[in-house]
């Protein structure tokens, strides 16, 4: 990718303009209340661009689109939960949380049940979101360092260092506020992107074009169910059903169990600004996603036109070409050629028959198109797979420098500065919240818990900074080891958090609607829920959606079981 | 003051309504669009 001077100029000013800015906002009280929390003080839209924006990490914007354009737009149906999920957390979960002035979710626990429950989930809390922190930083300067070459030691840090200047000095307050700027620029640049994939295509071809032939590819399938044949399809990651069950129970998980959404809404004013905030986050979620996903649609389209790389990245396919296996890769990349140019020669048939309103012509061009984009997928598979042979820690996934690429393609001097400012800023949206999250569970859960000083609110502001510190260096240092140990490290990490949510939501149900479970009971439950989703997942017999339900279902049912059973042998 | 529920409470259960008949059109919307650019 061609990153020149003026687009250096776009990048620098736009991140020194979101640190100054987080800066700024960062005057809070030199307490804990003000330092994780804001004092309580925040509006709901604030509150709801906190929590967009924590959820939404620079892997989301990069994923997305190239999602879209490989899978299609599917992978909007995992979000179809999350509307609901929102209602059940404010009719249950902030109501109690804000009575409760917590500071963290895990308090909640200890009050209704007993320390060790607290303890036991406040730390899986911290090792799977301090793990997958130091992802969220390495995985995009993986990409960045794949496409620009930069040094990726130095992009590690960069992605997960310069935040910790705003997030440290100010605390809750500066991480809501740059969220806030970050999402109005990261926004209006896919906005810009779409319009470029728009107004590059061919002349004559338009949008509503761009989307018959998107569609007739199997792009634009948003809704699927998962039935096959032999009936549903338990192991299909992305339909309605999964969405809308498995969507649900993970909203619920994520955003009512994990500090790092629970401390976004927690800053609220009140009961209202918090409920408020959620429930305009299920309001406008799924249209925003479907809108990012759609760009990946229109690149589609763009693509059917220019000569689209066999592979996305570059770096990868560069190691390749000086490999023993150039020529086989070269004949490889000459045969896709060819199905793109069938491609093109069938997208234009199509567009021409839509206008001439030619149903059959039309059908025999969707035909074309469907049999041009099998042929495509043959072969990418087929050059992923000498991409192996050359090199078999090669991460052959390319899904996450499609829109890159295209960006490095189209857009002008200066635009691509601003897209990679955006990769850079949805980044530290994501990472910022959960330092702060880290930090506050770390302090509340365990410095207040188990230290037997009693510290002044001014020394415990301070501690309060240092951990933020600790967890913004140990995020890095996690980024580090991940480019050393490759592709294992991201998967032990997905792997964890997948096994980890079903339970901790469970906890959370108990806790909340089955009144006569104590500590104890839920305490085995979860263990024995815990045994239970592994094992299931290592059968690998169904999509990891499916498994928060498994296991937020099994703790309600073990924990009413043990605590049933406990009672007969008392009575 | 903080957390105290505000005497201007609003409408919650029509909140609730809207989201999820939001989502329902939308489910709907996505449907016909799928269908439309098949």
């Amino acid at each position: 990718m061609n990153f020149q001077l003026t687009d250096w100029a776009v990048l620098i000013v736009t991140l020194l303009g979101v640190i100054s800015y987080g800066i700024y906002k960062s005057r809070t009280s030199k307490n804990l209340e003000g330092y994780f929390l804001s004092n309580r003080q925040m509006p709901w839209w604030l509150v709801m661009l906190s929590i967009m924006g924590t959820q939404a990490s620079a892997i989301t914007f990069l994923t997305a689109p190239g999602q879209a354009y490989t899978d299609g737009m599917r992978f909007v149906q995992y979000y179809f939960g999350l509307p609901l999920a929102m209602i059940v957390l404010s009719i249950t979960f902030v109501p109690i949380f804000h009575k409760l002035k917590l500071f963290t979710a895990y308090e909640f626990l200890e009050k209704r049940f007993d320390l060790k429950t607290r303890t036991l989930t406040s730390f899986l809390f911290l090792l799977s979101r301090g793990l997958s922190t130091g992802i969220s930083i390495y995985a995009p300067s993986l990409v960045l360092h794949s496409m620009l070459g930069w040094d990726i030691y130095v992009t590690n840090i960069l992605m997960g260092g310069l935040l910790i200047i705003y997030t440290v000095t100010g605390g809750a307050k500066s991480v809501a506020y740059t969220q806030q700027l970050q999402f109005i620029i990261i926004y209006a640049a896919m906005f810009v992107a779409g319009y470029y994939a728009i107004t590059s295509l061919p002349r004559g071809i338009g949008f509503m074009d761009a989307l018959h032939i998107a569609g007739k590819s199997g792009k634009l399938n948003v809704i699927t169910t998962g039935v096959t044949e032999n009936g549903f399809d338990w192991k299909d990651r992305y339909n309605i059903w999964s969405g809308l069950i498995g969507g649900l129970f993970l909203a619920l998980s994520y955003f009512g169990t994990d500090q790092s959404q629970v401390g976004r809404y927690l800053t609220a004013k009140d009961t209202k600004e918090s409920r408020m905030g959620l429930l305009m986050n299920g309001f406008f979620k799924v249209p925003l996603q479907f809108f990012i996903l759609l760009i990946g649609c229109l690149l589609f389209a763009y693509y059917s036109f220019f000569k689209a790389p066999a592979f996305f990245n570059k770096a990868q396919e560069d190691a390749v070409l000086k490999s023993s296996y150039a020529g086989e890769y070269k004949a490889a990349a000459s045969n896709y050629t060819v199905v793109q140019d069938e491609k093109k020669a069938a997208a234009l048939g199509l567009t021409n028959a839509l206008k001439e309103k030619n149903e059959q012509a039309v059908s025999s061009a969707r035909a074309a198109m469907q049999q041009a984009e099998t042929n495509g997928k043959k072969i990418r598979e087929q050059m992923k797979g000498i991409i192996k042979k050359a090199d078999p820690n090669a991460d052959t996934n390319d899904t996450n420098y499609i829109f890159l690429r295209f960006v490095g393609d189209v857009l002008p001097k200066g635009l691509v500065g601003l897209i990679i400012a955006i990769i850079f800023l949805a980044a530290w949206g994501s990472i910022a919240a959960a330092l702060n999250a880290l930090a506050s569970s770390t302090m509340i859960d365990f410095h207040q818990k188990f230290s037997k000083k009693k510290l002044s609110p001014e020394e415990e502001y301070k501690w309060g900074k240092l951990y933020t510190l600790f967890w913004g260096l140990f995020s890095i240092l996690i980024a580090f080891f991940a480019y050393n140990l490759g592709n294992s490290l991201i998967e032990a990490v997905n792997i964890l958090g997948s096994w980890f949510y079903g339970t901790i939501l469970g906890i959370f149900l108990v806790a909340f609607y089955v009144r006569k479970v104590k500590g104890s009971a839920v305490f085995t439950a979860a263990v024995l829920s815990e045994i239970l989703v592994i094992g299931i997942y290592y059968m690998d017999i169904i999509s990891f959606l499916w498994l928060n339900v498994i296991g937020a279902v099994a703790v309600i049912l073990f924990s009413v079981l043990i605590q049933i059973l406990t009672s007969l042998k008392r009575g | 003051m903080n957390n105290r529920p505000d005497k201007k409470e609003p409408n919650w259960t029509g909140w609730y309504i809207g989201v999820a008949g939001e989502l329902l059109l939308l489910i709907i919307f996505f449907y016909f669009f799928t269908q439309q650019f098949a």
